[in-house]
């Protein structure tokens, strides 16, 4: 990691942390404040997943926890380090979702068809989500403390996903099977050691083809990040009754502007939905998905304030590149749908609640991210 | 000889218009030759089981199930709508002066209240000449009453429907009473529903009617029975609860049911005048959004919530 | 990434010039102040537009241990309702 020159005088850097701490403190009360406004306007459980949310949003900017870049650095670099850590996350989440999961019928899975709408979509947003640097979580974490090509992509991503959701029953009519849940075949035991068992091999494998490299996560920290992550991934599970997810949240954000300016939602397969014309007429503070979009975004702000990451100076950019962040917020938003999840949705949850879709999901978008990682190359949009 | 006068009596006596609103199974048996008498059975239990109307029933009863006395399913306590009901009636063959009996399983003191609420709709609906099997079809068959599974075919009826307001109490009327407190309000429900720590699922908020008094229906039987306890324990009761009395009452609960359960006490066994049954009751008036009492407020609300998610731990 | 640069930095690497310097420091946090003023106005004409919020209709605590209601909110989730 390149050390800047410039030479920072003695006092300014022993204040620095305190005065980063000190807005840390500040923005944490703002928190506090929003999450007992939340609680008082709608209850006791959307306070607790504002909460959850906080805890992923500081755990992933606090750790540079990026999906995205973990799986960028090992095709590049050969540093197994991100996807080690991920491996872990997913697993432990995995152990505890899918025993409960099991026992509580009010507790529901990452539940979706084994579909080619989730091949095509999962390689697309592999793709897309090393050009935009920033997958579901990536994206919202670092829009949350304030970087600008990622608010960029947010937009696009919040529109793609809910024009994705309008046109899902097409893609599905192109071939379904239905959600295949491992517990029905292999019973809960079989399932951890099967998932455990791919990810040792697949650990095992990736740890053999390390390259000796200097890995942009200093010590322990991603590790202690991934254990977290999975607390509050089953937090989540436990609390809503239903696993982490976040490009629902950002499609019905969508779906709610465009019924506020005019357009006819009702008649659509998936919008026109009961529940779901309920849920976008019902205050978005009361979408489960929502709420912990936006205790994310609180919780990254906080995080990298404290770190001194915040609100890092756009660099300079062509006007191509901030279109390309534009692009890419649509095809990760759209392409996320037809995959019913992005690398939280669909990768996270659906692997820890034993979904076969979560592994298709990982397998296609991989071989996207490949392909992402050249493109990114090829329009020279850095590291 | 004196049997036969006692059998003459007790079927000339109804045709006075004198009708007992509770009837033992030995004394229903005594009347079962009457053609006129109509039997409403009005257990809803699924036919192939074993206390359902299809599998033994009163000879002579007809089968009314609970269910099409009621209001529609978002506010199951209104009244029903009265050419449906007109039509029921007609149905059963009962016109202005048929004697009926009302007949419920007997099953618990609640069930007892689906029977009182069938009472108080005909009741309501104009005829006068009503009575409840004390004690329902389990203490039918306990005094070795005969069942049988033929059904009796019935003409219908040219009964016409006419609202007796003198037991019904509308919306209307029991917004000017609570807002005047000029009448006693009766709140049928456990205390928990009173105290607004329980709320029926239809129900737009917990609470209860701004200075009412909480009467549990329960407090009228013999344990968890369906059996009422005797005129003269009731009315000991009724003076315990300061509730004896002459003022204006109307009996509420959550949908009617549990309510008139005390309106037919209060009424028809111990006689008192001006009772009448809110029948919509708390899940109507707050589905208004009318003034209640004991609505927790938002921090109660979350201690509530807690404490009722922490149980099911 | 390791520590990135400071404020003060930023006010280096923007140019010498006072005016360059403190648009370097205030700019992200007038962007910051935007985001959330727009965010926190979409918020309240959200709460304002949507159907009124019943305090009574809202779930318990947390779902593990009480049966379910509806479901709306993943992207993965029972396509029948």
């Amino acid at each position: 990691m390149a050390v800047t020159s410039v030479p920072i005088p003695a006092a300014a850097a022993a204040a620095a942390p305190r005065s980063r701490y000190r807005s840390a403190v500040q923005l944490a009360t703002l928190a506090v404040v929003a999450w007992l406004a939340i609680t008082w306007l709608v209850g006791l459980r959307q306070g607790l997943l504002f909460l959850v949310g906080i805890g992923y949003g500081a755990v992933l900017a606090g750790v540079s926890f990026g999906f995205t870049t973990g799986w960028r650095i090992w095709i590049r670099d050969r540093d197994p380090t991100g996807f080690l850590a991920q491996f872990l996350a997913i697993g432990l989440a995995m152990l505890v979702s899918i025993p409960l999961i099991a026992t509580h019928p009010e507790l529901s899975g990452a539940v979706a068809p084994v579909s080619i709408s989730v091949v095509i979509g999962a390689f697309v947003f592999g793709l897309a989500m090393q050009i935009a640097d920033g997958c579901g979580s990536g994206t919202l974490y670092k829009a949350g403390l304030g970087n600008g090509f990622a608010l960029t992509v947010l937009p696009g991503f919040v529109v793609g996903s809910f024009v994705g959701a309008l046109h899902l029953d097409r893609w599905l009519a192109l071939g379904a099977l239905p959600p295949i849940a491992l517990t029905d075949h292999l019973g809960v035991a079989g399932t951890l050691i099967a998932q455990s068992a791919v990810f040792a091999v697949l650990a095992l494998w990736l740890w053999r083809r390390r390259r000796a490299t200097q890995t942009r996560w200093k010590g322990r920290a991603v590790y202690a990040g991934a254990v977290l992550l999975a607390v509050f991934a089953v937090l989540n599970l436990v609390i809503a009754g239903q696993p982490w997810g976040i490009v629902y949240g950002l499609g019905l954000w969508g779906a709610k502007i465009a019924t506020a300016l005019g357009m006819d939602l009702t008649t659509n397969a998936f919008w026109g939905r009961a529940a779901q014309q309920a849920q976008i007429h019902a205050p978005v503070l009361t979408d489960v998905t929502s709420i912990t979009n936006f205790g994310l975004l609180a919780g990254a702000m906080i995080a990298a304030t404290a770190r001194g990451t915040a609100c890092p100076p756009p660099e300079a950019q062509r006007a191509s590149q901030w279109i390309a962040a534009i692009v890419a917020g649509l095809a990760l938003g759209y392409s996320s749908r037809l995959a019913f999840g992005c690398n939280v949705g669909a990768y996270f949850s659906g692997i820890s609640t034993g979904s076969v879709h979560g592994w298709i999901w990982f397998a296609a978008a991989f071989a996207g991210s490949l392909l992402g990682v050249r493109l990114r190359a090829r329009l020279r949009l850095g590291a | 000889m004196l049997r036969l006068l006692i059998l003459l009596a007790s079927l000339w006596l109804p045709s006075l218009g004198v009708a007992q609103p509770l009837l033992s199974p030995d004394e229903l048996s005594a009347r079962l030759g009457d053609p006129a008498l109509r039997i409403v059975d009005i257990r809803a239990t699924p036919a192939r089981e074993a206390s359902s109307y299809a599998s033994g029933h009163i000879p002579g009863a007809l089968s009314a199930p609970y269910g099409k006395w009621r209001g529609p399913a978002a506010n199951p306590g209104a009244l029903p709508d009265a050419a449906a009901l007109q039509s029921l009636i007609r149905s059963l063959g009962i016109d202005a002066g048929t004697p009926v009996v009302v007949a419920a399983e007997g099953k618990d003191t609640t069930e007892f209240g689906a029977a009182a609420r069938v009472y108080w709709t005909l009741k309501a609906a104009g005829l006068t000449r009503l009575s409840i099997l004390n004690g329902g079809m389990k203490a039918w068959r306990a005094a070795g009453g005969a069942v049988t599974a033929d059904v009796r075919a019935v003409a219908p009826s040219q009964f016409v429907v006419a609202w007796n307001p003198q037991i019904i109490a509308s919306r209307e009327e029991v917004q000017q009473a609570a807002a005047q407190q000029s009448d006693l309000l009766l709140d049928a429900r456990p205390l928990a529903y009173f105290r607004g720590e329980s709320r029926h699922p239809a129900a737009r908020a917990p609470g209860t009617l701004v200075g009412a008094k909480n009467v549990p229906h329960d407090v009228w039987f013999v344990g968890d029975s369906a059996r009422l306890q005797s005129t003269a324990d009731a009315q000991r009761i009724a003076a315990e609860h300061g509730i004896a009395t002459d003022q204006p009452t109307v009996s509420f609960c959550n949908t009617g049911h549990w309510a008139a359960t005390n309106w037919f006490v209060l009424s028809e066994v111990l006689g008192q005048k001006d009772v009448k049954l809110y029948p919509e009751s708390m899940v109507g008036w707050s589905q208004a959004g009318l003034p209640m009492d004991h609505v927790p407020g938002r921090l109660q609300q979350f201690w509530l919530q807690f404490r009722e998610a922490i149980g099911a731990l | 990434m390791s520590a990135a640069p400071s404020r003060l930095k930023q006010a280096r690497a923007a140019g010498r010039s006072p005016e360059a310097r403190i648009r370097a420091r205030w700019r992200p946090l007038v962007f910051a102040a935007i985001f959330w003023a727009l965010a926190t106005l979409l918020l309240t004409l959200d709460w304002r537009h949507a159907t009124p919020h019943n305090r009574f209709d809202e779930p318990l605590p947390w779902q593990l241990g009480h049966e379910k209601d509806g479901e709306a909110g993943h992207c993965a989730a029972p396509l029948t309702r």
